[in-house]
């Protein structure tokens, strides 16, 4: 049989799956090829879908709807509490799934917070059901100027820095420090600084309206959920390759006409689609000298720097945090962030090329929603850290690794005094880990910052924010594609509709 | 201030005009004299030399400095042997020209490239991912330009090493000058028997000097840029913001031009694969491109009927060429039509006659056609039968024998 298709897809991450799908459903032949494999076990009796993300509350309605999630298999958790967070004081504040509960945690801080809270998350509500359909939009200029002459608030909200919009509203530490913790995500800079109000509304849509971000736990972990929108694609007769990776695109007379794989191996194909970074795709796939110097320039100038590193932990028993009441409290996110200006100070070592002595960490516990990816009593901690700049100055990964991670313990000391005795295992991923192990360009999480210059219609770089590329028959659907990143399932989906339209199905 | 070259402090005491002209940052001779017709005749008739040092100059060295270079320009340069320098234009991804420049293959892997502006980010950018190092050697190198008649007989008492009898037009030889090593390259922007010297920087006045002593005998004489900009017209060469504008300074679309449009499709070579512009480049050939650079003659008695009408002589010579745009039309004063422009013109001393660069809508661009050229003539402007005409206007047997 002919490895021929119509549409080959680079990279089996929930947008490759969700844009193999759907193309596979319009009737395409199509083929995912996909360089990692099955996910291995991280320690000796342990498992986890280590490149995948943890939280699962940004993936939108029609996304599960259309791949069928729910009838293959998958269960969201929705835990009652969101977000702990432990002072250095001693104390803690905790968000719920119910507003009126997190209300009453906020009023422990602050009664004029606690007043305050519930008219601040419906701004939020307003302003992120404005954005939301501009997000599954293949983005134009218009749009843009529709949102930026349209929409002021909006504009407000998204163009100033994160510290500004909280503290119009709020006066507690603990609070702000808090909900500044999703102000940052995937971003090189602090919250005291522009794009973070952007993210910090990016990531309240699609969340529920107990005050934290969108945030859900898939039962069993997040492997589960990439295995079911696998057997939704398959279900549409998509083929998969893993454990190989394309070694570049094929080009003929400036279009793109198949891929040859790592080990030689050609495949031709009508249509390339690629949901590996711009920079990857266009740099590592296509070559710089096969693009015209303007956009070469462009994507070139496209900025990355990640600054997120992650601890996994394996303990012999549930960590106890400092100003926790109840067992439950650890259910959701445990963020040590206890101000903005904690915050600040954390990305004020990134931005010189350093980690900060006291990060920004941002814990799950992963057995907690899947107890099988442990032995029984034991269990997987999954710390985000931030920031781990991408480029260290004077120094390398290779020689810091052991001293971010012991600074991450250090701060985690503090915070949950016993922990440290619990330790069975530990893995650290670096930003470096995640370019060279998981593709993603300077370990950025988004495939490119999501600051607003890369945004919509700019998004990967300005004059080709519609999925289509300077390279005929070449596609972009991941999350350096708009909306960008995070688990929303949008760039996927929105490319594979364009591509339809594009061939005029 | 611009900045001296390194042949200054012989430049300076000779240029008794005191007019200079800022040549990319550099100060430049426009005239030596008061009048240029000592400097314009020695070009023709015996020897000039011009201080081209401005020019910028790129080393493309790697095992990819062909492929990038191929890439890069409409010329293909597989086919540009070691020893050969190739004239060429490049484009942007438009397929309109960014700039044209000199070529010269100085190994299998290193070629130096000069142009008139600045190029080294756009290099660096049609480089990027390739294997291959570009580096700036502007003030690395000074050069001049040895243009006339006489200068291979210069040249020849310069250097016993090279056989300028048989170094042909557009190649490049290794010539030891008083101990100096000197590039030479049998190129120059005068379409006269010439060569180009290159040489670094710190020998630059005792290459002067040698020269300049030798020359003496065979009437050498040093010219600015007054008079390389008449010989040029003579040439048929094109000037990059007088006759046609780079992309990069274009301020409208259509302010822009292609190598096709521009004369040059001698220079496109569409057979050698994938290289900037190609694409809009080929639709243009198929489509037939919409302008033509062309030559145009006015001679001499249509220009004495023309002053005639107000009494005079013709009052065209003594003049420099002029980089004012005139209007070209068809049919005549009554119902005439305009039908392009010409950016470079002057009288030409040599060949008595007016000589324009002028680029034509393709139709009315037929080798041999009249059309009306706009003159001023007393303060008012007359239209003067002009034809269309084989470029270059002067293209003496000398320059490649
Ligand atoms: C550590 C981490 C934590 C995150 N946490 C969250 C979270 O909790 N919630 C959330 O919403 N978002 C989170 N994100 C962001 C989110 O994961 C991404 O923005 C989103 O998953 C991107 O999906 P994608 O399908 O576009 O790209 P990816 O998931 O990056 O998929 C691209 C795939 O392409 C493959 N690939 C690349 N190059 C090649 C090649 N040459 N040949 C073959 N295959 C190739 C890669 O291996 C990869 O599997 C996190 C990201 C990271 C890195």
């Amino acid at each position: 049989m002919s490895n021929n298709c119509d549409v080959i897809v680079i990279g089996a991450g929930h947008n490759g799956l969700i844009a193999a799908h759907a193309l596979a459903k319009a009737g395409k032949s199509v083929l995912v090829v996909e360089q990692r494999g099955e996910d291995e076990e991280i320690f000796p009796g342990f498992r986890l879908a280590l490149g995948a993300d943890d939280d699962a509350g940004l993936l939108r309605q029609s996304v599960i709807d259309a791949l069928g999630l729910v009838e293959k298999g998958v269960a969201f958790v929705e835990p009652d509490v969101t977000a702990f967070a432990p002072q250095p004081n001693g104390r803690s504040l905790t968000l719920h799934r119910h507003i009126q509960q997190s209300i009453a945690s906020i009023a422990t801080h602050s009664t004029h917070d606690a007043g305050r809270f519930a008219a601040w998350r419906e701004k939020i509500g307003q302003l992120t059901a404005v954005l939301e359909p501009h997000l599954h939009q293949t983005p134009t200029l218009e749009q843009m100027g529709t949102l930026l002459l349209g929409q002021p608030e909006l504009v407000r909200y998204a163009n100033v820095s994160a510290r500004e919009t909280l503290d119009w509203w709020f006066e507690n530490d603990a609070l702000k420090g808090l909900l500044a913790s999703s102000s940052v995500i995937g971003l090189e800079h602090g919250p005291y600084a522009q794009n973070s109000g952007f993210m910090l509304l990016y990531q309240y849509a699609n969340a529920d309206g107990g005050g934290f971000r969108a945030s859900r736990f898939v039962q069993g972990g997040m492997g589960k959920l990439r295995q079911a929108m696998v057997t939704a694609a398959m279900g549409q007769g998509v083929r998969m390759r893993g454990e190989t990776a394309v070694s570049h695109i094929l080009l003929h007379d400036g279009r793109a006409t198949g891929v040859v794989l790592a080990d030689g191996e050609t495949i031709n194909a009508e249509l390339v689609v690629s949901s590996a970074t711009p920079r990857h795709t266009f740099f590592n796939l296509v070559k710089p000298y096969n693009l015209e110097p303007r956009f070469m320039r462009r994507v070139r100038s496209q900025v990355y720097r990640g600054t997120t590193a992650k601890l996994v932990l394996a303990v012999s028993q549930l960590p106890e945090f400092v100003g926790q009441t109840e067992a439950g409290q650890l259910d959701g996110h445990i963020v040590i962030c206890p101000s903005t200006e904690y915050l600040e100070r954390a990305a004020d070592a990134g931005k010189y090329g350093r980690f900060p002595p006291k990060p920004l960490l941002d814990i799950t516990i992963a057995t907690h929603h899947a107890p099988e990816l442990a032995p029984a009593g034991q269990h997987l901690l999954n710390i985000t850290m931030r920031y781990a700049p991408y480029t260290l100055r004077g120094s390398s990964w290779g020689e810091q690794r052991a001293a971010l991670a012991e600074t991450i313990l250090q701060t985690l000391a503090n915070y949950a005094p016993g922990l440290r005795d619990t330790i069975l295992h530990q893995r650290l991923i670096t930003p470096l880990d995640w370019e060279q192990q998981f593709g993603l360009t300077e370990g950025s999480l988004h495939h490119g910052q999501m600051g607003l210059e890369q945004m919509f219609a700019m998004r990967p770089v300005p004059g080709w924010g519609q999925y289509a590329t300077p390279i005929g028959n070449l596609y972009l659907c991941g999350a350096g594609a708009h909306p960008g990143g995070g688990l929303t399932g949008l760039p996927g989906s929105n490319a594979a509709r364009q591509i339809l339209a594009d061939l005029g199905a | 201030m611009p900045l001296p070259t390194p042949f200054h402090t012989r430049t300076a005491p000779l240029c008794e005009s005191h007019s200079w002209r800022d040549w990319s940052g550099y100060l430049s001779p426009s005239m030596y004299e008061l009048s240029f017709e000592r400097e314009y005749w020695a070009i023709r008739n015996a020897a000039g030399v011009i201080d081209i040092s401005p020019l910028f100059k790129y080393d493309i060295i790697g095992p990819d400095a062909e492929a990038m270079l191929n890439r890069t320009v409409t010329r293909d340069m597989r086919r540009c042997r070691v020893g050969q320098v190739f004239y060429t234009p490049w484009c942007d991804e438009t397929g309109d020209m960014r700039h044209d420049g000199n070529i010269i293959r100085i190994a299998a892997d290193h070629f130096r490239v000069t142009t008139a502006d600045p190029m080294l980010r756009w290099f660096e950018d049609c480089g990027y991912g390739m294997d291959v190092t570009i580096t700036d050697v502007s003030t690395r190198y000074a050069a001049l330009a040895l243009q006339g008649p006489n200068s291979r007989a210069i040249l020849k008492q310069l250097t016993a090493n090279l056989d300028l009898d048989t170094l042909r037009y557009f190649r490049m030889g290794m010539g030891i000058i008083n101990e100096i090593e000197v590039m030479i390259t049998r190129t120059g922007f005068t379409g006269d028997l010439g060569y180009e010297l290159w040489v670094e920087a710190q020998h630059a006045e005792a290459l002067w000097d040698r020269l300049m002593r030798v020359g003496r005998a065979y009437g050498l004489l040093p010219f600015g840029l007054t008079v390389l900009d008449m010989v040029r017209v003579e040439a048929g060469l094109l000037l990059i913001e007088v006759d046609y504008i780079a992309t990069n300074h274009a301020v409208i679309d259509g302010q822009k031009s292609n190598p096709l449009e521009a004369g040059l499709d001698w220079a496109v070579n569409f057979d050698k694969g994938e290289f900037i512009g190609r694409k809009p480049l080929l639709a243009d050939q198929e489509r037939g491109p919409e302008w033509r650079l062309v030559g145009l003659e006015v001679d001499w008695a249509e220009l004495e009927r023309l002053w005639a009408a107000v009494d005079l002589r013709p009052k065209v010579v003594y003049r420099t060429t002029s980089r004012e745009s005139v209007p070209v039309y068809r049919g005549g004063t009554n119902g005439r039509l305009q039908i392009g422009q010409a950016t470079s013109h002057l009288f030409s001393p040599l060949l008595k006659k007016y000589i324009a660069l002028a680029t034509l809508k393709t139709p009315d661009a037929t080798l041999g056609s009249e059309v009306d050229l706009e003159m001023t003539v007393e303060y008012s402007r007359v239209l003067a039968k002009a034809k269309i005409v084989q470029l270059p206007f002067f293209n003496p047997a000398r320059k490649r024998e």
